[in-house]
């Protein structure tokens, strides 16, 4: 059971670089701005584009192309299974034919755009909380979320519990591999037989699993008001944020480069 | 309450609801400052109970509990209780907030809306006092159990409290993560600080000054250390375990090879048998 080795999704991997001394508000509404081209554009040196930005971004932040590629492991399978259903379900000029299933051309560029924009929509957002820690992070969501506070939208309230969730993601995971272990090792087959039969052999993991959970979010909460903590009010920071030229800087190269393909999109 | 008390509970009882016994029963005990003690019991004996009582965390459903000063029973207390009396849980792993370890630290003073400066300064601070400045930017999940529980103390001391509460900080700790963390304490003390320390462990507690031993949630005996080993065969009754050292001393007093008021320390039997 090596599956749950080697996973990055939602870890932080501190350096002292360039990207993660960006504020962490302009590498949200980056990674939004990016998300938003990554979708609305078809050409394809757009992907090239895309492919080099995360080249450029991976030098600039110190974290290697590995641990970045490695963020995008869990959702493979929703990578490929995507790709796969635009491939076999777009008319056009068929390709190939077996009983019912046919391939287009127009199905195998649209499986390569949809396969990639989901690709590359997944690497960005790891960019973002590969470099940005849940604390930042969470204090730039809130930052951005502030101004919906008036119509009653609790802004503080739900960054903590996405810091909170981030925070946990590697520990829930280690506790995950724990019970499979010991499941494996009480005789638990969770390798073999049918989809179903695998699925069931899960339920003896995922039990256990929820109730750890509530354990430890009871015990976590305990701990928080313990530590004095009674939401947003009065709750000052040790790093407040503070925009800065480079901020600017960044957020414009990236709309520039968003709004280059746009313009590139519109003219072909 | 004496002046000097820290915490001071006058027949206090608590029940969980739900359940058909009370936790602690009747329960009349003072922490004075600068003392260091030791909660002992077995297993469901209210030691948990009883520190979460003085951190304000459960309020007793009978009696008077006062927490430097306040009266733990007044919600606008709690805020100023916390601020003062820290607590340090089991598992370290349920009481880190952040996924770095200084932000981790600073989660405390940030809630008591310290400014920015003096939050790095504190955090410094803290993390020096538990050896852990060189992991400053280190992310938690990084961390060893033994660290992490560090982490936890100077997260703790960041508030800068005038007690520290632990409540069986090192069950979860190795040898070597357990004799850190009690190094800590001893410095902590050395320094003026209160300690309640919650441990079923006896001999993690050699250095503190007051022993209470609880059963059923009443206080079952209470006095210094040298007496309670004098009491060794009233442990099985109070659910504690013998140490090897106090066990092999009793043999030794036993058998007339060490005077009876010899006290269990490695050093004291060295100098009997080892002249």
């Amino acid at each position: 059971m090596k599956f749950l080795n080697h996973l990055t999704l939602g870890q932080y991997v501190p350096a002292n670089s360039f990207v993660h001394q960006l504020d962490p508000r302009c590498k949200i509404l980056s990674v939004i701005a990016l998300l938003a081209g990554i979708f609305l554009m078809v050409h394809p040196a757009a992907f090239f584009a895309w492919g080099g930005l995360l080249l450029l971004l991976s030098r600039f932040s110190r974290i290697s192309f590995k641990v970045v590629l490695q963020g995008a492991r869990p959702v493979v399978l929703l990578v490929v299974f995507t790709a796969g259903i635009h491939l076999f379900l777009t008319k056009g000029t068929v390709l190939w034919e077996w009983g019912f299933l046919s391939v287009t051309r127009e199905g195998v560029t649209m499986a390569l755009r949809m396969g990639l924009r989901l690709f590359f929509l997944v690497l960005f957002a790891g960019f973002l909380t590969l470099t940005t820690s849940p604390m930042e992070l969470s204090d730039g969501l809130e930052s951005l979320f502030r101004p919906f506070e008036r119509f009653g939208f609790p802004a503080h309230e739900m960054a903590m519990m996405m810091t909170i969730a981030l925070r946990f993601i590697p520990t829930l995971f280690d506790e995950t591999e724990r019970i499979l272990r010991a499941q494996i090792a009480r005789g638990a087959d969770l390798e073999h037989g049918g989809l179903f039969r695998r699925m069931k052999a899960f339920i003896p993991v995922l039990v256990p699993l929820f109730v750890i959970v509530f354990q430890r979010a009871e015990d976590l909460a305990l701990a928080m008001e313990a530590r004095c903590y009674r939401g947003g009010s009065g709750r000052t920071r040790m790093n407040p944020l503070a925009w800065k030229k480079s901020d600017t800087f960044a957020i414009a190269g990236v709309i520039a480069i968003v709004a280059f393909f746009v313009l590139l999109d519109l003219k072909g | 309450m004496e002046p000097e008390a820290v915490c001071a509970l006058r027949d206090v009882s608590f029940t969980y609801p739900g359940a058909a016994a009370p936790a602690i029963q009747g329960l009349d005990l003072t922490i004075r400052r600068g003392e260091w003690v030791a909660l002992v019991g077995a297993n469901g004996s209210g030691k948990s109970t009883l520190a979460k009582i003085l951190n304000a965390l459960l309020i007793p459903t009978r009696g008077d509990c006062f927490s430097c000063g306040y009266r733990t029973d007044r919600e606008e207390h709690h805020w100023a209780i916390r601020s003062r009396i820290s607590m340090v849980f089991q598992n370290p792993d349920n009481q880190i907030v952040a996924s770095v370890v200084e932000e981790d630290v600073a989660f405390g003073p940030e809630n008591l809306g310290v400014s920015p400066g003096r939050i790095r300064e504190i955090v410094r601070e803290s993390l020096c006092q538990v050896g852990l400045e060189e992991k400053r930017r280190t992310p938690t999940y990084a961390l060893s159990g033994g660290q992490k529980q560090r982490l936890a103390i100077a997260g703790a001391l960041a508030m800068r409290p005038e007690c520290l509460v632990l409540d069986e900080a090192t069950a979860m700790l190795d040898p070597q993560g357990r004799e850190d963390v009690l190094k800590i304490l001893r410095e902590l003390h050395s320094k003026g600080m209160t300690l309640v320390q919650i441990t079923h462990r006896l001999e993690e507690i050699l250095d503190a000054t007051r022993v209470v031993v609880l059963r059923n949630g009443q206080i079952e005996w209470e006095g210094e250390l040298p007496e309670l080993f004098e009491r060794v065969d009233r442990f099985p009754e109070w659910g504690l375990e013998i140490p090897p050292l106090v066990r092999l001393t009793g043999l030794l007093k036993k058998r007339k090879v060490l005077p009876a008021s010899c006290l269990p320390s490695v050093k004291e039997l060295l100098e009997h048998l080892c002249p």
